[in-house]
């Protein structure tokens, strides 16, 4: 048992990364998910679905914000739809009347999301510009957007110490 | 088993400490229970239940290990009593490189739509059907190959003997029709079951295959499905030697600015359990999606449909509409007008012989099993007001759905106002109001819902669904309950207290029967 702790207290103080889970885009390609990061750019990866309520109004927010934010700090935003084969048809129809510039992926049977320890959405996670995440953020009530701008601030601003929220 | 590989598992993560990660999570339901019998809510002798899930996983280079503890003690009510105790019922070793990705121990995997494959997790409804065997995938550019030998979980156990593989295609990324981006792909399941009936014959080897593909040109995309299983006489389909059939296709594009999907699916004796006594949803091997929408509010989820595996064919049509930026309906950040409907009637069938039926193609039958039509309308009206307004025409045949008998049709209109307003920095109100009118059932229901919340802190929400019932049957019953959600870096509470009113909960066209509840209830999550 010591040696867990011992184990488990090392490994936590290094950086999570995504896993190395297969995911689809719209148009059918597969794509890793440990490639989605933008070496040198901070990259946010939210987990949605179409029938998440909370969700849907996070992604229309972060939508109207994008332009700016990408400006401001080349932030790019991925949104990883868990729906399953039921609504999964409805996500490119959704995504094309809202004109949402994210990249989209299907994670349709739930890989990505079992390897990243997601139970509920809207779940969001920040990444560095080497892929790290550095921050994470669950549920999603107006004003949430607030928070994220300033750690996005934070992250790509030269600094010796990481964002507020600990990975 | 269990104390073995967890062993393992410890093993590894202290030995290699600097070169890994761990990832792991909690989560924690946990309930009350007061007998109530206003609503009909049971004495539950223990008066407490606990779900709880923990995940943990060790990865380095190629290799992860992963494990999920789990501990029923004692299950929440509504859950398979089966499930009662604790263990580590999922544990795996996984290789993966640019083209392998082996798999040891408990894995998940799915065929297609998952109408002759799908095996998945879901808390909610207590679904837990992992494999545990041996899988190995390959992949090159454009082509994509899986097989795998396994038993499935069956609560804290393993049983049945399945096995499998699938070949996908991608032509388009060899070069071949490229301006189509077409992919194309088939499935084969085979399980095994040894006969021990003393009074028929039956199959100890059923074989299903699936065959499809999509094709995308510009915004139109075109995906069809065809599944075929051979004759398995179960439990669940009254033990007819027919064979299974599932044919599924959609259509979805664009016209002038609005998106649309056209879907149609027919299923005809498609029940597939890796053990032919089985009913519910332990051992089951596949998934068939309802052509139903699939709702998020309180009340339009309570007739909800699941898909009919015995036969069922229908078709449902969606259309949005987008409203921009600064028109009259879109407001400040636009929004949309969407438009569901759908119609799903049992199958024409006659039967010709003892266990075994005719069913002609399309065959469509005179019962109708739901017909919905839901308009929706949602907006950013302002920077600091937004919402939505939703209407639902609902006529759900209760016998089909819920296995009863002379109930017959329940008519219901639903209406449905969600409104957020952020009356100062990062604090906002939403308020919910739903109502639903039935002459049928328990006839009409109200919903009210007014939620505080203080942006990435916590939120204070109550509510109250009333039934209030009908000229001919009142009912006057209050449901109300109130919960308090703190988030925590990664750590999310909530505690709750209130009635729950009995009724079927659907994740995914999948449903169970949740009981009657009056009580406080507590959930933890954590990503850690």
């Amino acid at each position: 048992m010591k040696h867990v702790l011992i184990a488990v207290g090392a490994v936590s103080a290094l950086w999570a990364q995504l896993p190395p889970v297969s995911l689809t885009a719209l148009d059918g390609r597969t794509v890793r998910a440990d490639t989605l990061h933008h070496p040198g750019r901070p990259t946010l990866v939210t987990f949605w679905a179409t029938w998440c309520k909370p969700c849907l109004l996070e992604l229309a927010t972060l939508h109207r914000l994008y332009p700016q934010w990408q400006a401001e700090t080349g932030v790019h935003i991925v949104a990883i739809s868990i729906d399953d084969a039921r609504t999964s048809p409805k996500v490119a129809p959704l995504v094309r009347a809202r004109n949402w510039r994210f990249e989209i992926y299907h994670d349709e049977n739930g890989e990505l999301r079992r390897a990243m320890n997601v139970t509920d959405i809207p779940h969001s996670f920040l990444l560095d510009g080497s892929g790290r995440i550095v921050w994470q953020h669950q549920a999603y009530s107006p004003g949430d957007e607030e928070r994220l701008y300033a750690v996005l601030k934070e992250l790509v601003q030269p600094r010796s110490s990481t964002p507020g929220e600990t990975p | 088993m269990h104390n073995s590989f967890g062993i393992l598992f410890l093993t590894l993560c202290s030995g290699m400490t600097v070169v890994g990660q761990v990832s792991g999570g909690v989560q924690l339901e946990m309930r009350s229970y007061r007998a109530d019998s206003a609503i009909g809510a049971p004495e539950v002798p223990e008066r407490l239940g606990l779900n709880a899930y923990i995940p943990l996983s060790y990865r380095t280079g190629a290799l992860t290990v992963s494990l999920r503890y789990e501990a029923y003690l004692t299950p929440l009510q509504g859950y398979d009593a089966r499930y009662t105790g604790t263990g580590i019922p999922f544990r795996s070793i996984d290789y993966r490189d640019e083209h392998f990705h082996l798999t040891v121990g408990s894995f998940y995997e799915q065929f297609g739509s998952g109408m002759i494959l799908r095996t998945y997790e879901e808390r909610l409804l207590g679904i837990d059907n992992a494999f545990d065997g041996i899988r190995l995938r390959w992949n090159s550019t454009g082509m994509r190959l899986s097989g795998f030998i396994a038993r499935q979980r069956r609560f804290f156990t393993w049983g049945g003997l399945i096995r499998g593989a699938a070949l996908e295609l991608s032509p388009a990324q060899w070069g071949i029709g490229s301006s189509l981006r077409w992919h194309i792909g088939a499935g084969i399941v085979s399980k095994y079951q040894p006969d021990t009936d003393p009074l028929y014959r039956l199959p100890e080897n059923v074989l299903a295959y699936t065959l499809y593909g999509a094709w995308q040109w510009q915004s139109w995309r075109f995906q069809a499905e065809w599944a075929y299983k051979y004759n398995d006489p179960s439990t669940l389909n009254g033990y007819s030697y027919n064979p299974g059939t599932a044919l599924y296709v959609s259509l979805a594009g664009q016209l002038a600015e609005a998106s649309f999907l056209l879907q149609a699916k027919r299923v005809d004796n498609m029940a597939f359990y890796s053990d032919r006594t089985a009913t519910g949803t332990v051992a089951l091997l596949n998934y068939l999606p309802p052509l139903s929408r699939q709702h998020s509010y309180r009340l339009a989820t309570l007739y909800s449909y699941a898909t009919q595996p015995g036969g069922e064919i229908g078709l449902s049509t969606d259309v949005i509409i987008p409203l921009p930026e600064g028109s009259p309906l879109g407001g400040f950040g636009g929004g949309t007008v969407s438009v569901n409907y759908c119609r799903i009637h049992g199958l024409d069938t006659v039967h010709t012989e003892p266990l075994r039926y005719r069913s002609s193609f399309p065959g469509i039958g005179r019962t109708l099993f739901l017909e919905e039509l839901t308009i929706e309308y949602t907006a950013l009206w302002s920077s600091v007001l937004k919402g939505t307004l939703q209407l639902t025409r609902q006529i759900y045949n209760r016998d089909v759905s819920e296995g009863l008998r002379g109930y017959g049709l329940v008519w219901t209109w639903i209406a449905i106002a969600d409104i957020a307003y952020t009356f100062a920095p990062q604090q906002t109100l939403r308020l919910e109001f739903q109502h639903l009118w039935s002459r049928q059932d328990r006839g009409n229901w109200v919903y009210g819902l007014l939620e505080y919340t203080l942006a990435s802190r916590w939120a204070f929400t109550m509510w109250d669904e009333y039934n209030s019932g009908s000229p001919v049957h009142h009912v006057g019953q209050h449901y109300p309950g109130a919960a308090l959600t703190v988030l925590l870096q990664r750590w999310k509470l909530a505690l709750g207290y209130g009635r729950q009113r009995a009724g079927i909960v659907c994740v995914g066209g999948v449903c169970r029967y949740m009981p009657a509840a009056n009580g406080f209830s507590l959930s933890i999550t954590a990503t850690l």
